[in-house]
């Protein structure tokens, strides 16, 4: 019995399977939905009668913030990330993600950010701002609570999960396509997760900038957004330059799900796919010029406030070009109403009412009356609920018996739709016509008038909570009773459906092929019609559901290191923001030093052992790579995770010109930052970057002793690099720079100190390669590693490049 | 042809292909980009001087100027020494093309971030 607990913990441990990944993130993000949704009711109990006093005011914020951050970071992204982990693969002929570790951290990491938001709760107070984590609110001065930095540490750990996860989608559904499906025979459902990732390529670095830029703020005492100069105007930009895409970045994965389960239960391909394409795709990009429209009442000026009313109306038009779509696929057809049809229609419903109150919003008049009432409450939940939770329910009823093999009860299932229905319209519908009622208000009088409304919504809210009881129920005892459900009981035509259910660990025993007719082949099997009710009757398509081959690299993929990762960044963050901070006092922050000690440890033993392991990960060669064909996958994942650190410190830099033109006054170049150390820096880091690519030449030339040369060349230099950089830092806080210059302080410590950190984990991964040249790795065209190593390092070398004259010249 | 960017398709004399791929013309390009790069920054350096002393420029066109450099040792870096010279063409677009969208996004923050502080401060 032991004995095969340990079995079961290990394969959940340490698994590295995109399908028990996928199934992972589903059961979290639904642990965190409950969690948030407790939070809601209790909430929802607290305003349904005036002068109400079941929570304090305090407490009612705290509830308030860590419910909406929850339901946003948590719940909304990870629920559709489980089905593109489970599901996309399957859809797209793969039989992993590209880099199945990578997969694990970012789940562990998730997870791991998640128990730091909840723990919050523990350390004297929750986040309580609500979760736009408005400036100065969050300043030290007027939230001293240790609980805010520990939810700033939860979000870092979420955005370096997500932009792992990012990074390994698109390197996936670019280089791992089975031969024949070109992009353009994808369905909806990778393709929205393929926009999405683009979206939270740009989106969530910035947002990681943010939170850095707060978190120093808060530990450190600097000063970008407890500064007039900086202040709230920073925190609006940089936070809503995220904020508003990621409404799209939660949305959108729902549509793609919805735009792949209409179609099924009516039997018709989807009406105008490459429209709907082409209108994801608009949507995302007009996504990035919208956010303005967040800040109407910080007075832009008429032209902007014309500007982004313009471009918010025009961020709806794709959004018409979908639902028209959906509609007219509908139209005609002989609509099977299981479950998961009716949860997608709801959310279609669901989704027009909050989209037309959104545009309400567009309007700077109503904008202006509206703004921060239940109306705004009630139109983006009936986004971000109707329209995103409502639809990613009914992928969970579309998937569930591929995923488990078990059939749920279709009309216990039918019931939740009509009470979750119901209950939702009670709930939000009334915010609507709370015009007047501000929003994250703890109590109301009784002359406002506000109460019956209240407490309709709140009925509402005990329905559509207690109906989601029935959705945990249904699947709990199908998962243990149910009835098989074979391979296809939907006829669904995409290739996951070809599969016996659950699929086996390998997933194919041969990779299918996409004809260009539509049909799909498996090596030694008859093709089927893309779209053949036919494929029913296949229930193997791939001949032995044993496998060989493939299985057992599969089964063998256990991996120790992503969870050990995870838990170290889990217990160096917690050190880092449980720790006393010191403001208006800066560099003396008192951290909680056992927990980051611990923390780098583990880290460091995890790091060598991931690097160590022996993970085989196999790149099919006969697959669709377009428009990438020629270029390894690890390449483009570096190269894609690059570009996120473009944005990242693209932020930084903007976050510095902003509060430099917003300053009366800025010291004169040399008199406070030395430009003979930025000159010293800038040569040795040149130089380095010289050495680095030497090594790889020396590699390619097969000579070892250039190679070991070279890396030890790098390796001096990034420490030199550091040596005067941090005589410069100690130089500079000798002289209370931040008392004379706060601002140039608070810049230059924030950027160049996290450049400094990017050059010290070069400066590891240096050594690591170097351990290995010794051993006499990367002569034998094995210096993939080293060319990696080369693009981050001079990546680093770019980004100072710009550092140098904006700190020592400008 | 080839000025119109087409290309005949014929195929490169051995000769040639061992030219242009020996390490030691390798090497040398590499100290090329290295000196061209301390060149250029020793260039940064005293054009800030003389510029700030004269005072010839405004503040927008010195800052744009020194950026100006910067970017072109940024290019160097990406093309030489991070090869996407040599890439295939699909990835040096996709990198160029994710960074001028970066740019267009970043700039056009920028201008807000500008125009805004302006106006609520004026």
């Amino acid at each position: 019995m032991a004995e095969q607990l340990a079995t079961i913990a290990k394969r959940w441990l340490y698994t590295t399977n995109h399908k028990d990944i996928g199934v992972l993130y589903i059961v979290t993000s639904l642990f965190f939905f409950v969690a948030a949704g407790l939070l809601a009711l209790t909430m929802r109990s607290q305003l349904s009668v005036p002068d109400n006093s079941v929570l304090t005011a305090e407490i009612f914020n705290q509830f308030v913030t860590v419910h909406g951050l929850l339901m946003i970071f948590w719940v909304l992204s990870p629920f559709a990330f489980g089905f593109a982990n489970y599901i996309i693969p399957l859809q797209i002929g793969a039989r992993d993600l590209a880099f199945p570790r990578l997969n694990a951290m970012s789940y562990w990491f998730y997870l791991f950010s998640g128990v730091m938001i909840i723990l919050s709760f523990f350390f004297g107070a929750a986040p309580d701002l609500g979760w736009t984590l408005y400036s100065p609110q969050t300043s030290f001065e007027f939230t001293p609570t240790i609980g805010l930095n520990l939810g700033a540490g939860g979000l870092i750990l979420i955005v370096v999960s997500i932009t792992m996860s990012s990074v390994n989608f698109l390197v996936t559904m670019f280089k791992m396509r089975a031969p024949g499906l070109k992009l353009s025979r994808m369905s909806l459902f990778p393709w929205s997760i393929l926009v999405t990732i683009f979206m939270m390529l740009y989106a969530f670095p910035s947002f990681l900038a943010a939170v850095l830029l707060l978190y120093v703020d808060r530990a450190f005492g600097t000063f970008y957004f407890s500064s007039i100069q900086g202040g709230s105007l920073l925190w609006d930009n940089v936070f809503w330059f995220f904020g508003h895409p990621e409404v799209y970045i939660v949305l959108f994965p729902a549509l793609g799900i919805i735009a792949d389960v209409i179609p099924t239960f009516a039997r018709r391909p989807l009406y105008g796919t490459k429209y709907v394409i082409g209108a994801l795709i608009a949507a995302a990009i007009i996504s990035f010029i919208v956010w303005g429209h967040h800040m109407f009442l910080t007075g832009y000026g008429v032209i902007t406030d014309k500007l982004y009313t313009v471009t918010t109306v025009a961020v709806s038009l794709p959004f018409d070009v979908i639902v028209i779509a959906l509609i007219e696929t509908l139209a005609l057809a002989k609509l099977r109403l299981k479950a998961a049809a009716l949860f997608t229609l709801g959310a279609v419903a669901l989704f027009i009412i909050g989209g037309i109150t959104g545009v309400y919003l567009a309007s700077v008049a109503l904008d202006y009356a509206l703004r921060g009432t239940y109306f705004v409450v009630a139109h983006f939940h009936y986004i971000m609920v109707g329209g995103s939770i409502m639809g990613l329910i009914g992928g969970l009823y579309y998937w569930f018996p591929k995923i488990t093999g078990r059939m749920y009860n279709e009309s216990m299932a039918k019931i939740h739709f009509v009470f979750s229905f119901i209950g939702f319209n009670i709930l939000y519908f009334p915010m609507f016509l709370l015009l007047d009622m501000p929003r994250r208000i703890a109590t109301y009088t009784p002359d406002t008038g506000w109460g019956l409304l209240n407490v309709t919504a709140t009925v509402g809210g005990f329905i559509f909570g207690g109906a989601q009881l029935l959705l945990f129920y249904n699947l709990y005892r199908s998962l243990r009773s149910g009835p098989p459900s074979g391979p296809n009981p939907w006829n669904g035509w995409t290739l996951e459906w070809a599969l016996p259910s659950p699929p086996p660990a390998h997933d194919f025993d041969t990779i299918p092929t996409f004809s260009d007719d539509g049909t799909i082949h498996f090596r030694g099997s008859v093709g089927l019609p893309n779209g053949s009710s036919q494929l029913d009757g296949i229930g193997e398509p791939n001949g032995s559901r044993a496998g060989h081959g493939y299985s057992a690299l599969h089964a063998e993929g256990l991996s120790p290191w992503p969870i050990l990762m995870g838990l170290s960044a889990f217990i160096f963050f917690l050190g880092l923001t449980i720790g006393k901070p010191a403001n208006p006092q800066p560099v003396s922050y008192q951290p909680f030093w056992p927990l980051i000690v611990d923390g780098v440890i583990l880290g460091l033993i995890s790091l060598v052992g991931y690097s160590r392991e022996r993970f085989t990960v196999h790149e099919e060669s006969r697959v669709e790579s377009w428009p990438f064909t020629q270029v390894p996958n690890m390449k483009l994942g570096i190269w894609t995770f690059l570009g996120a650190e473009v944005i990242f410190f693209g932020v930084l830099i903007g976050a510095y010109f902003f509060v430099r033109t917003s300053a009366a006054t800025w010291p004169i170049p040399g008199t406070v930052f030395d430009i003979r150390n930025g000159l010293a820096m800038t040569f040795v880091l040149i130089t380095s970057s010289l050495t680095a690519i030497m090594a790889l030449a020396s590699a390619r030339a097969g000579n070892r002793n250039g190679i070991i040369v070279s890396l030890t060349g790098t390796l001096a230099l990034g420490a030199a690099f550091l040596y005067i950089k941090a005589g410069e830092w100690f130089a500079l806080g000798d002289e209370r720079i931040f008392n004379n210059y706060p601002l140039p302080a608070t810049s230059y410590f924030i950027t160049t100190g996290t450049h400094g950190v990017h050059v010290f984990a070069g400066m590891c991964m240096a050594v690591y390669l170097l351990a290995n040249a010794v051993k006499g790795k990367y002569v034998n065209g094995d210096h993939a590693t080293l060319e990696h190593f080369g693009l981050y390092w001079h990546f680093v070398d770019i980004v100072w490049v710009f550092l140098f004259p904006l700190f020592y010249l400008i | 042809m080839a000025l119109r960017g087409h290309s005949l398709g014929l195929p490169i004399p051995a000769v040639l292909l061992d030219l242009r791929l020996t390490a030691l013309n390798t090497n040398y390009l590499y100290l090329i980009i290295f000196a061209v790069l301390i060149g250029e920054t020793d260039i940064e350096v005293n054009l800030s001087t003389i510029l700030k002393t004269l005072n010839i420029l405004s503040d927008t066109n010195y800052v744009t100027v020194l950026l100006g450099i910067a970017a072109t040792k940024a290019i160097l870096i990406a093309m030489f020494y991070q090869h996407l010279r040599y890439e295939p063409r699909s990835l040096s677009t996709w990198v160029i093309l994710g960074i001028v969208i970066a740019s267009i996004l970043m700039s056009l923050s920028f201008v807000q971030l500008t125009y805004h502080s302006f106006h609520v401060t004026s």
